[in-house]
């Protein structure tokens, strides 16, 4: 190791309080010796900044979750809504062309279906179901 | 009673427009009342305008009345 090395390490350990009197007088206020202890202490100062906390702000994680949670159900229930827009669309299409190209009748028999005989159906069974989760 | 091609198309366009924004509210709404089975009442509220009586009797009334007990 040169003496230049040597005379670096013993201006650290001085610096950091680690030990003393390892440098000559004579040495100890040449110009190089005196650059040195001015880097050190730049250095230092420098490294100071990262005592400080830089991360000292709340952060409600939970919050934040849920908001994610929230966002990624509506992009999902809007996909739904789409998908049903698209498929009653077409349900309702077929059953345009069918009333269209077949017969008219089409129309007034599937209608008197779904009027008299839809609500005798749906209606026992809302009540059945409401009655079977009393019991 | 006959009625015509024209006269059906024309009642066909403004009848399918209601019962599709029918359909869509009540898809909407069964979803949001958290129904299990909310697309069946989608469709079903799609076939006919008075069919969203009998989603609302169902819903506001008899199964109302089930969640309140």
């Amino acid at each position: 190791m040169k003496d230049s090395d040597n005379i670096k390490n013993s201006l650290i350990d001085e610096f950091y309080n680690e030990s003393k009197g390892k440098i000559d007088k004579n040495e100890n206020y040449s110009d190089e010796c005196k650059e040195f202890r001015s880097v050190l202490n730049s250095t230092a100062k420098k490294m100071d900044l990262l005592n400080e906390d830089p991360f000292d702000f709340d952060i409600d994680t939970l919050r934040i979750i849920k908001q994610g949670e929230f966002i990624r159900e509506n992009r999902k229930d809007n996909k739904e809504f789409i998908l049903f827009i698209l498929s009653s669309f077409i349900i309702l299409s077929l059953y345009a062309m069918a009333i269209i190209k077949i017969d008219s009748k089409i129309l007034i028999i599937s209608q008197f279906f779904i009027i008299i005989i839809a609500p005798w159906i749906i209606i026992p069974i809302s009540v059945s179901k409401r009655r079977g989760s009393e019991f | 009673m006959d009625i015509s091609n024209s006269q059906l198309i024309i009642l066909l366009s403004i009848l399918l427009p209601i019962v599709l924004i029918e359909g869509a509210w009540v898809f909407r709404d069964a979803r949001r009342r958290k129904e299990k089975y909310y697309w069946l009442w989608g469709i079903f509220a799609l076939m006919n305008i008075s069919n969203l009586l009998i989603y609302l009797l169902v819903t506001r009334i008899i199964l109302n009345n089930k969640k309140k007990k």
